[in-house]
């Protein structure tokens, strides 16, 4: 096979998403229309086959190079979440539901929203989510370019060009799809239905694979075992501190991760789906796995010395005459990579737009308020451009990432950089969960203190010594200064470098967080997120159900604050505050919230219609209230 | 007075629903520390030397991938009930002040 077949291929699998992607829209426009919920498309299972975007080219590929060289050690990337979901009754049945009670739009927003809605803390998010999906994504492209180099090592493009045309073809995707229009709930029909047939794609090649090896190759599953401990060596032994770390590690990335946030909980449909979940998902990822050692094994037996583990799944049929075969491995690999990217790309892109770019456009607008400018719509056209170009710019970091570091690294190497960097959220996700002490001061304090550390241990040195960080400062220290050796901080040189960066990273994090919250004093709007949050089960509403209950009062109390707060994102702080506590004052109740009766909610339309345009602001007040069951 | 017959009954209903919230709860951190089990087996072996692992990869594998089984299916057992506790809990709404649908109260 050359890349006269594999580029069509690729090419015609696109354009087949493509088609899944426009069909599921166009459906969920029809419905939503007729004013019905997309059944299908938001049920258990394709939220199940969607949360499958959590296995990347790094499942589909670096598995089994995991495999080959560390033994089992590739089972923790799976079991941690596994836990995770098992335990949903504990943690991501309130993350969810917190997530819908507050319509949080990425984990940005929901750290940002639980501190004060400080924005400060949505910036450092975003960027640590940018700089730790950035590896993440460049591992995506590494794999599919190397699974194209595979099949035509005589070809003209090398692998970096080809890595180019992959990140800019998944741009324009991603582009096209998940930023069409403005989705009032933060939700993409199309991608997730594509993301969902990708999940069955990804599974079906590899499991093809799995039982060609183990009833073609070999000879059942007694065969394989023996062969499994004919190939055991010292290297495959369990290491207690790497088990335990990556498990762990696992387990927090799978609820902090942005790709996974995005549709774990921005795009969950009803909190039961989590039900169905809890044990589906494990059973898919289950399936992933359970093929990935046999393959290893059969790799390392069949093929030559020097043969990159990690395209064993794509080599080994190739190599042995299975065409149609390794094409289907191809393709399940390709969708892999593909998945991830365009989520990852999706959620990035607006926590980008969410917490950098507008908050700067308005501030600048705030600026020039004197000038009589108020053309409508600009908002929107604002926002979505802002995604497209955040878009393009994610995918030239990854392919930057790529180009940079050589792109000859082990996938799981880099994914695991990746879930280090996002890891540094979970102090504060925590505590946003369950510390009603836990505050703004704390929550920065802790996540630059951690990103820092990560940065410095693990990120920038990544990329080898001499390229960011010079070889003297890796194996002596900056300055000469020997306890502040990147692999070795403060003198703790016998953990490999992964654990060494966990340990100090989320150590420092948790300890200035900790302190940080307890030394400082919460404003207002951050005691009222924090009981919020850490009551979630207390207020009891439950919007995402049909035909939930009308206005009870103090969920007329939270829509009003919601109603304000979103006001404020879009009219500034003093004009929003302003109005509301005129519409208050008419309605002659104290403070500065009033309720949100149809006329308030009228003429509030009709004032954000004059910053961002009638439609955004209609869907702006029409997410708060329909969601409410208000109309 | 004698209480009626049908409080008596849901109140069983009730904590039966507790209880099981309760095991939903446990699993992961039974799950854990079921998981870290291989880990000993082999420090079991040599510790010192490395000379390589106690129980071999293939054994290890099979209790993962058994355990990770047992898992799936306990999680699957719970689900129906707490999805019910879900529906239930969203079809009355408590008023603030009474005790959270999850809380440890009760017989």
């Amino acid at each position: 096979m050359t890349l006269n077949i594999l580029v069509p291929a690729a090419l015609g699998y696109v354009v087949f998403l493509f088609v899944i992607a426009s069909l599921a829209e166009t459906r969920a426009e029809t419905l939503r229309e007729a004013g019905r919920r997309p059944r299908f498309l938001r049920s258990p299972l394709v939220y199940t086959l969607s949360l499958s975007v959590y296995c990347t080219a790094w499942t589909f590929y670096g598995a089994v190079g995991y495999a080959a060289r560390s033994g089992l050690e590739f089972m923790t990337i799976y079991i941690g979440p596994t836990l995770i979901f098992v335990g949903w009754w504990w943690l991501l049945r309130k993350l969810v539901r917190i997530g819908k009670a507050q319509r949080v739009t990425s984990i940005a927003d929901l750290i940002s929203s639980r501190y004060g809605k400080s924005n400060l803390v949505g910036v450092i998010v975003t960027l640590l989510a940018v700089f730790a999906t950035t590896p993440y994504i460049a591992l995506q492209l590494q794999s599919i370019a190397l699974s194209f180099g595979a099949f035509a090592a005589e070809s003209s493009l090398a692998p970096r060009q080809l890595a180019m045309w992959v990140a800019a073809g998944l741009a324009l995707f991603t582009i096209l799809f998940g930023t069409r229009n403005l989705d009032a709930n933060e939700q993409h029909h199309g991608v997730v239905t594509a993301i969902a047939v990708e999940a069955v794609v990804k599974m079906v090649a590899l499991l093809a694979v799995g039982v060609w090896v183990v009833w073609g190759l070999a000879d059942g599953p007694s065969d394989i075992m023996a062969r499994i401990a004919a190939a055991d060596r010292p290297d495959w032994a369990i290491q207690p501190g790497r088990w335990m770390g990556l498990t762990f590690l696992s387990a927090v990335a799978i609820m902090t991760l942005p790709r996974m946030f995005q549709v774990l909980v921005v795009e969950n449909a009803d909190e039961s789906h989590l039900a169905t979940a809890s044990w589906a998902f494990p059973l898919y990822l289950l399936g992933m796995s359970l093929f990935v050692l046999p393959i290893a094994v059969l790799g390392l037996e069949r093929l030559p010395e020097g043969a990159n583990p990690d395209l064993f799944v794509l080599t080994l049929p190739h190599a042995l005459g299975q065409n149609g075969l390794a094409m289907l491995a191809f393709l399940g690999g390709f969708s892999a990579a593909t998945s991830m990217v365009i989520i990852a790309a999706i959620a990035l892109a607006t926590m980008v737009s969410n917490h950098i770019v507008v908050p700067l456009w308005l501030a600048s607008r705030q600026r020039a308020s004197t000038g009589p400018a108020r053309d409508a719509g600009d908002m929107r056209g604002l926002v979505l451009n802002a995604r497209r170009l955040s878009i393009g710019v994610i995918l030239g970091l990854g392919y930057l990432y790529f180009a940079v570091s050589g792109g000859s690294r082990a996938l799981a190497a880099i994914g695991l950089i990746a879930f280090a960097g996002m890891a540094q959220v979970l102090p504060a996700l925590v505590g946003a969960l369950y510390w009603r002490g836990a505050s703004r001061v704390g929550a920065a304090t802790g996540l630059v203190v951690g990103a820092l550390a990560w940065l410095y241990t693990l990120f920038l040195p990544s990329f080898g010594p001499g390229v960011v960080l010079g070889a003297d400062l890796m194996a002596q220290g900056p300055f000469g200064l020997g306890w502040l050796r990147p692999h070795a901080l403060f003198g703790v040189a016998g953990l490999d470098p992964l654990l060494h960066a966990l340990f100090w990273s989320l150590t420092l994090n948790a300890a200035a967080f900790i302190l940080g919250s307890l030394l400082s004093f919460p404003g207002p709007v951050e005691r009222v997120q924090s009981a919020q949050f850490v009551n979630v089960y207390d207020f009891a509403r439950d919007e995402s159900r049909p035909g939930a209950q009308g206005w009870s009062r103090e969920a007329a109390e939270n829509e009003a604050e919601d109603l304000l707060a979103m006001s404020q994102r879009i009219l500034g702080a003093t004009e929003a505050q302003g109005f509301f506590a005129a519409e208050a004052r008419r309605q002659g109740k104290g403070g500065f919230l009033p309720d949100p009766t149809p006329d308030v909610l009228d003429r509030l339309e009709r004032e954000l219609a004059g910053s961002v345009g009638a439609a955004t602001a209609h869907a702006m007040i029409a997410r708060l209230s329909r969601s409410a069951g208000h109309r | 007075m004698k209480p009626p017959r049908a409080p008596l009954f849901l109140e069983r209903e009730t904590y039966r629903r507790r209880r099981i919230m309760d095991g939903a709860r446990i699993l992961p951190v039974a799950g854990f520390v079921l998981i870290l089990l291989p880990v000993l087996w082999t420090r079991g072996g040599d510790p010192g030397t490395p000379t390589g692992p106690a129980t071999g990869t293939a054994a290890e594998a099979v209790y993962l991938f058994a355990l990770w089984l047992v898992l799936i299916l306990v999680a699957a057992l719970l689900a129906r009930p707490l999805r019910a506790a879900i529906r239930r809990d969203g079809a009355s709404p408590l008023a603030p002040g009474q005790t959270a649908p999850d809380g440890d109260e009760g017989p």
